[in-house]
């Protein structure tokens, strides 16, 4: 019918629609057309009480609402999915026949009206524009959830000191979008590493059993966490050792006591690293 | 949610009619709302010219002028925008004009005589979605 430049008009005809009115001859006749159109998911209902409940369930990316219906008008209607939506795009076209309908149902939280009778143009119009905005809404939305800024992280601390464990946990706090995960020993740290597959590790370097140096050693060798920045943390450290440890692959060597500033610089700075590595291996992965 | 309203609001919007008072009276609906980049020519012939040069987001353009009619604006400006994407509402008091403004790439109408709520909702929909077109095309690019 339309071209559009970005949107594929099969994802728009695919959109989830809900038709909700009182009167059977007016879900019938949108149910034609609509499905006349090539519109591939439309369900509807008589019963206003159940819109909320149906939307939570369907998540649906239209809905078509007729205003005024016996026990709940559509107004009540409309509050009622602006709470189930909070946060999202809620398309929902209102139909009325009253003129002072419309401004209120726009003031209420729809995007758009159609009038009653239903014109087959404006209805076809109004339905495939809003498809439309609520998939690319939906779509922007997904994309920012996977940008760098709000992607959820995840750090690993391998530690058997609890004081240090909970000092960490509470610095780790202050970064948004970070997870914290512990481990108490070498071992139960590099499975943990293999199935959380973190962005940063922290690594008490005197750790009982297997020790700080040895683990690393088991990170670098195993491909699906040779990649991840590791930190050393430790509580004798002269000059030598310091050196030794970075020369081994450790990203850097913070000294106990922990000095806070230098802890969240190293722990940007790594995370920024593994942020770099990333978007390189996936321009890597496009071939360009 | 996903776009923020000033941005919205920024959109570049250029109103075409030949009566200074539906002009007057769609600049003073959209700029108290809030817009603020309204442009307006009563003259159809300098359409194309002027979105060549300021690329408008939105063109809301009145189907009836003496002269040069809406559906002609409307094919010269598909021509220039043939690879791109064409975002204009068309105005109009005659239902039967509805169905021929679509097919020529009008992506909605507005009812004459204009009603505030209608204008803006359209309005704020219209620019909505050519960020978020902008935007998803920028993406994939």
């Amino acid at each position: 019918m339309r071209s559009s430049a970005v949107l594929d008009p099969s994802k728009v005809l695919a959109g989830r629609i809900l038709v909700v009115d009182d009167q059977q001859a007016n879900v019938l006749l949108l149910e034609r057309m609509l499905r006349g159109a090539g519109y591939t998911s439309v369900a509807s209902t008589l019963d206003p009480l159940l819109v909320s409940e149906l939307h939570r369930k369907h998540q649906f990316d239209l809905i078509l609402l007729d205003l005024m219906m016996p026990g709940m008008d559509g107004f009540a209607v409309l509050e009622g999915l602006t709470q189930v939506e909070k946060g999202g795009y809620l398309s929902v076209l209102a139909m009325t026949s009253y003129p002072a309908h419309k401004e209120r149902a726009l003031r209420a939280g729809a995007k758009d009206f159609i009038s009653k009778p239903f014109n087959a143009v404006e209805v076809m119009t109004r339905v495939y524009n809003l498809l439309e905005l609520r998939i690319l809404h939906k779509q922007d939305r997904r994309k920012r959830r996977l940008s760098p800024q709000d992607r959820e992280r995840t750090l690993l601390y391998v530690e058997d000191n609890a004081a240090n464990l909970k000092l960490v946990e509470q610095l780790v706090a202050r970064r948004p979008h970070l997870r914290f995960l512990s481990a108490q020993d070498a071992s139960l740290g590099i499975a943990l590493a293999r199935a959380a597959q973190p962005e940063v590790i922290l690594m008490d370097i005197n750790l009982p059993g297997i020790s700080g140096h040895q683990a690393l050693k088991v990170l670098r060798q195993d491909p699906t966490t040779e990649h991840i920045p590791v930190v050393a943390l430790s509580a004798h450290a002269v000059p030598r050792d310091i050196a030794k440890a970075l020369a081994a692959g450790f990203f850097q060597y913070l000294t106990k006591p922990l000095k806070i500033d230098e802890f969240m610089d190293t722990l940007d700075t790594a995370l920024a690293f593994t942020e770099n590595d990333i978007s390189q291996r996936r321009r890597e992965d496009d071939g360009d | 949610m996903g776009i923020d309203p000033s941005e919205v609001l920024a959109g570049k919007v250029l109103i075409v009619d030949d009566q200074a008072a539906n002009v007057l009276l769609l600049e003073r609906i959209l700029r108290r709302a809030g817009y603020v980049s309204v442009a307006s020519t009563q003259d159809p012939h300098q359409v194309v010219e002027l979105h060549q040069r300021n690329r408008y987001d939105l063109i809301l353009l009145d189907l009836q002028m003496p002269g040069r009619n809406g559906f002609q604006v409307l094919k010269s400006l598909r021509e220039v925008e043939a690879a791109d994407y064409l975002s204009v509402l068309v105005m109009t008091a005659h239902p039967g004009n509805k169905d021929e403004a679509l097919q020529s790439g009008a992506r909605d109408f507005i009812a004459k005589p204009f009603d505030a709520a209608q204008v803006l909702a359209r309005v704020y929909s219209m620019l909505e979605l050519r960020l978020l077109e902008r935007r998803t095309g920028m993406h994939t690019a």
